[in-house]
């Protein structure tokens, strides 16, 4: 058993892909500015440790990364793309909403469709909604995509080696907030995470937040500041949207009796409506013994401003959490 | 130029477009007949020679991606009739098929894609891995003269000619997308054009001279072979009939149909393999019955074989997740 290692975020995504591409020679990445040159670190190094057939830099055409992606799976190869922003997904959404989400259905999976679509959300400095966006409303709802969206780096390196040896596509989004931040401890020998499979980030009594992705350090953030009160928090993290973990979900909300899901996408159409409805099936009698009213902390419906100060105003930030669960005791 | 062309090749040719033609007419009766197996027909016969003239260069490695009109040449690539009818009734026992959705992972037979030409980044991806993995295939992307226009074929033509990919992009101009002709969707004439501004060969032949198309891309097909990247072809041809069975076609000026009618590549290239005694009569006939009692003894295999159940399809699919 070798030490553990402290590692960012983006260092953590960046071993797990070159893990994955020394263990299959069929793996191979492309992107727009994947090589390192510009500002892009998940892939830094590739390109000198694999050699320029594994990694390219593609022109600016995102439906094109992710539509060459499907054919190449199809013939053979393991391809992991890369989309700079999550807000980019609209520009390849036939691409990843029907040529990898459900073409291969159609065909009752006659054919493997190994892809992974890297795309991280890229919310918290102001780059408005063409670049901020949290685009997971618009993946989870095609039928054959699997959506992993990790807020920690042990996470994000299990996590996203599951997703490349998954025969069928996933669309794994980081965080690019939490890229830098953050160093923890991880097994220097190799793990992984299975996907859909929930994680209690911290265990608590008095109500459950459902949150994912970088919210999960807010809501985190929250938790502590709710203990000095009195309330204690039980934060489970998604960590896969698809597949859900609502097993875990439902046996916190029965121990806590009371339920909040923060994301910071829109409100409208957005993941908090999925989680809650699920939940009803799951545990319909559950929901009628509830202490309080279920809630949600989203973004509002109004696109996001190309001013830091005014986003800020409007994804969920520690205070917001803190007031809201306060009111619902 | 006929005299140069292989034989049995002169011979591939005329059987896989008098099966094209033969199963088009097939299907339309199948749809008249009230057939369980029925379905709408996108009728493509007279547009046939475009596949199978490309087809004739193709090892069965290579990759193609067709249009729904004539997805049933596909004969010509390698895929048994019984596997078309197969598909096309929902029993092809090795996936999910339906009316328009060939594939053929044996033949590289690309799945055709309902929002069309995006499939052409598909088959562009496959061109990405033929290359990155070392090896002589190519792809060919068939897609209409409508289709020509959406994003998703430029993008396959920037990611081709930037990357020198193995591709010939290959655009079957049969002069409307639904009702629109295409003088009204491209200010250009020549839709090889195209080709231009992406740094790559570009040509036009006459999509209905089944001979032509086959020198042409027999040149582009080796030439992307050999690792000199991606062409264009504008095959010009014409659709016959209405977008699919039964529309009203009023956007057809009168007489256009007739005059191209004349120009059907079959009855031209029958003629020109009985002048150079390729052919003879009782051969043709006798071809004719061969074929159309295959496809006979086709359907009637896929009728034994069963469809697919809505159980069976929910099987595979992750929908619990």
């Amino acid at each position: 058993m070798a030490a553990n290692q402290s590692v960012t975020y983006v260092e953590a995504i960046n071993q797990a892909i070159k893990e994955e591409m020394r263990r299959d020679e069929d793996i191979a990445v492309w992107g727009v500015d994947v090589i390192g040159d510009f500002e892009v670190t998940t892939t830094l190094g590739i390109l000198e440790e694999f050699g320029e057939h594994r990694i390219m830099d593609t022109p600016i055409t995102e439906e094109g990364i992710v539509g060459l992606a499907a054919g190449a799976a199809f013939a053979g190869l393991r391809p992991i793309v890369t989309l700079m922003h999550a807000s980019f997904v609209p520009l390849a959404l036939d691409a990843l909403f029907l040529k990898l989400g459900c073409n291969y259905q159609e065909w009752g999976y006659a054919f493997q469709l190994p892809v992974v679509v890297m795309t991280p959300v890229s919310s918290g400095i102001g780059m408005g909604a063409d670049l901020a966006l949290s685009p997971e409303a618009l993946v989870v709802h095609s039928p054959g995509l699997k959506v992993v969206m990790p807020s920690t780096p042990y996470d994000a390196k299990g996590l996203l080696k599951t997703c490349i040896r998954d025969d069928y596509p996933v669309i794994f989004m980081p965080h690019l907030g939490l890229y830098n931040d953050n160093k923890q401890e991880i097994p220097a020998d190799e793990y992984t995470i299975p996907l859909g499979k929930a994680d209690i980030k911290r265990k608590g009594a008095d109500i459950t937040i459902v949150t994912y992705s970088r919210m999960v350090l807010t809501a985190l953030e929250a938790s502590n500041r709710l203990s000095e009160e009195g309330i204690e928090a039980e934060v489970i993290d998604l960590r896969s949207l698809v597949p859900l973990d609502i097993d875990m979900i439902a046996a916190s909300v029965k121990k806590t009796g009371r339920l909040i899901i923060v994301h910071e996408a829109y409100k409208r159409g957005g993941f908090a409506g999925e989680i809650l409805f699920r939940l009803i099936e799951k545990a319909p009698e559950l929901i009628k013994t509830l202490k309080h009213d279920i809630k949600r902390l989203t973004a509002p419906n109004i696109s996001l401003p190309h001013t830091a100060y005014l986003e800020k105003q409007m994804i969920p930030q520690v205070e917001d959490i803190f007031r809201t669960v306060k009111e619902m005791f | 130029m006929i005299e140069q062309v292989p034989k049995d090749i002169l011979q591939k040719m005329y059987r896989d477009m008098v099966t094209g033609r033969k199963l088009d007419e097939f299907f339309l009766k199948l749809a008249a007949s009230g057939d369980s197996d029925k379905d709408v027909p996108h009728r493509g016969a007279g547009e046939e020679a475009v596949v199978v003239g490309i087809c004739a260069n193709l090892r069965k490695d290579d990759y193609i991606k067709v249009t729904t009109r004539t997805r049933h040449c596909l004969t010509a690539k390698g895929m048994s009739i019984k596997d078309v009818l197969a598909t096309k009734s929902y029993r092809d026992q090795r996936g999910v098929g339906g009316h328009c959705n060939y594939y053929d992972h044996e033949y590289g037979i690309i799945p055709y894609s309902g929002t069309l030409g995006e499939d052409v980044m598909v088959a562009t991806g496959a061109a990405l891995a033929a290359k990155l993995r070392n090896t002589d295939r190519v792809a060919v992307a068939i897609y209409g003269d409508a289709s020509g226009n959406r994003p998703s074929i430029h993008s396959s033509m920037v990611f081709a000619s930037a990357w020198k990919l193995p591709i010939i992009f290959v655009i079957q101009n049969n002069q409307y997308g639904m009702g629109t002709s295409v003088r009204k969707s491209y200010a250009i004439e020549d839709l090889s054009d195209r080709a231009k501004g992406f740094g790559f060969p570009g040509k036009t032949v006459d999509g209905n001279d089944v001979l032509e198309v086959y020198e042409v891309s027999k040149a582009f097909i080796e030439r992307a072979r050999e690792g000199n990247g991606p062409a264009l072809i504008a095959a010009e041809t014409y659709r016959l009939y209405g977008h699919y069975e039964g529309e009203g076609q009023k956007y057809r000026p009168e007489g256009e149909a007739e005059e191209w009618s004349k120009k059907d590549p079959l009855p031209r290239y029958t003629k020109q393999l009985l002048d150079m005694n390729v052919l003879t009569k009782s051969d043709i006939e006798k071809l004719d019955h061969e074929i159309e009692a295959e496809i006979e003894e086709s359907m009637n295999f896929a009728r034994s074989l069963p469809k697919w159940k809505i159980e069976d399809y929910h099987k595979n699919c992750i929908a619990e997740l």
